[in-house]
């Protein structure tokens, strides 16, 4: 076995970021071959090739560590999704729209989703990409009128709870074709939508799937989904 | 004669440190993520041998998920006493939200742990979510709530207890909150806007206090000798 090299030595910025990444990645490769929670310091360590104290200082623990790589895929799928994503003006269609896209990517990428929902939720984390948009939506509709006057959090919490229940659904069972139309449908009714306007919506709105990032650590963890190819995933 | 009385003083003192490692567990989650906590945070906590932490558990996170799945039966029980399982299914919905919500912020260490625990989780089968999940089926069954998947209804209740104890704790929320995330919950159930403006400010009972055995008993002991559990007062 290779020489473990204790890295906290080496001051260099750019180096550690790159062992940052290496172990990020080292552990997105044991989450495919092992579950998450049963993966120990001691198989991070030898997959990284890193010291244990560098995994303790960087993450402190391994829940710590997965929490961290969640985070880091969630930011870039949400940076990615939320460029491609054409302007919607109608607030109740945009939000429908971003939330059948977070289930298309639960179905077509359940190794990436499964990653992701590890992050951690609740959190007063103001980095969480996804939960500020999500928010800004919100108080943009409650202050047009089209959603009930409420604390904009609690129609955050509504669609992120939704989202993450559903997204363990997905990942546990093929849902049937009708199934995210109806997540879609109560979160709308749930934000104060009508019912007829909330059903129409979420049977017509049908997002894209935008294209994955070229670089960054999601096209790393997409490689590990067993696809053949990228495009395996934008044919749907 | 003699021997039964050993046996039971020594599982009498086994239940006792099964409980204080798991107290332990609770106080700690309640000044750090849990994901930064460790084996040896919780042995120094509990000031026991490492030793006798694992006789007891086999990892850090097999005293966590004893925790969670405990202290739900535990809330579970406390919220049965106070919203009786024969009233009407919907009041019954809405008051387990209210009640809950308010005990889990009156009383941060226990309201903190719910937030950082994982959810959802494959296999997790905590009483008090399952009594929700019920009771939105049977609200379903009998015409009361949108015919859809429970597990849909289930995660919009779920995720606004979850998401709205985190907001309170961290906003510290006028007394009400809790009343407007049923409200929202119920009318994403798809009860009128009406009636779960009604359901949601029923008058509730008032909460006694902690029983004197488990978990909650076991805090209800130490709230009276140590300050770092304690509730904080409604903002006025």
């Amino acid at each position: 076995m290779e020489k473990i090299v204790h890295h906290l030595f080496k001051e260099d910025q750019k180096h550690l970021d790159q062992i940052n990444e290496s172990i990020l990645f080292g552990a997105s490769e044991l989450a495919r071959d092992h579950s998450i929670e049963s993966i120990q310091i001691e198989d991070v360590v030898i997959r990284s090739q890193v010291s244990r104290s560098t995994i303790h200082k960087l993450f402190i623990t391994v829940d710590g560590l997965y929490k961290r790589l969640a985070q880091r895929l969630t930011n870039e799928m949400a940076e990615n999704c939320l460029h491609n994503l054409p302007e919607i003006p109608d607030i109740a269609i945009r939000v429908a729209t971003k939330t059948k896209m977070a289930l298309l990517i639960a179905d077509k990428l359940p190794f990436l989703s499964r990653l992701a929902l590890k992050e951690e939720w609740p959190s007063a984390n103001p980095d969480h990409l996804i939960y500020r948009d999500i928010e800004k939506d919100i108080e943009e509709g409650i202050k047009l009128g089209c959603f009930s006057n409420m604390p904009s959090s609690i129609g955050a919490n509504i669609i992120i709870g939704s989202l993450r229940g559903a997204f363990e659904e997905i990942l546990q069972k093929k849902q049937p074709k009708e199934y995210s139309n109806q997540v879609v449908c109560q979160i709308l009714i749930s934000l104060g939508v009508s019912q007829e306007t909330a059903c129409q919506i979420s049977e017509t709105s049908a997002p894209a799937i935008p294209p994955l990032p070229a670089e960054g650590l999601v096209s790393k963890v997409v490689s590990l989904e067993g696809l053949e190819t990228k495009a395996d995933f934008t044919r749907g | 004669m003699h021997l039964n009385h050993r046996t039971r003083v020594a599982a009498q003192r086994r239940e006792e440190m099964h409980l204080h490692l798991l107290v332990s567990g609770l106080l700690l989650a309640s000044i750090k993520p849990i994901h930064e906590i460790e084996i040896e945070d919780v042995i120094k906590h509990a000031q026991v041998s490492r030793g006798s932490f694992y006789n007891y558990f086999q990892s850090l996170q097999a005293l966590y998920d004893e925790l969670a799945r405990k202290l739900m039966q535990e809330l579970f029980s406390e919220i049965e006493i106070l919203a009786p399982r024969h009233s009407d299914t919907v009041e019954r919905l809405a008051s387990t939200i209210r009640l809950l919500i308010r005990l889990l912020v009156k009383y941060p260490v226990l309201g903190s742990f719910i937030t950082k625990i994982q959810w959802p989780q494959k296999n997790q089968n905590w009483e008090l979510f399952q009594a929700i999940t019920r009771d939105i089926s049977l609200g379903i069954d009998e015409g009361k709530f949108t015919n859809m998947p429970v597990s849909i209804g289930a995660n919009i209740a779920i995720g606004s207890i979850i998401g709205g104890v985190h907001t309170m704790l961290l906003e510290r929320f006028a007394e009400g909150f809790e009343d407007k995330i049923a409200n929202q919950v119920l009318i994403g159930l798809g009860v009128t806007t009406q009636a779960a403006c009604a359901y949601s400010q029923l008058q509730l009972p008032e909460y006694n206090g902690f029983p004197d055995t488990g978990i909650l008993g076991k805090l209800a002991d130490k709230s009276a000798h140590e300050a770092e559990f304690g509730g904080f007062q409604w903002k006025k």
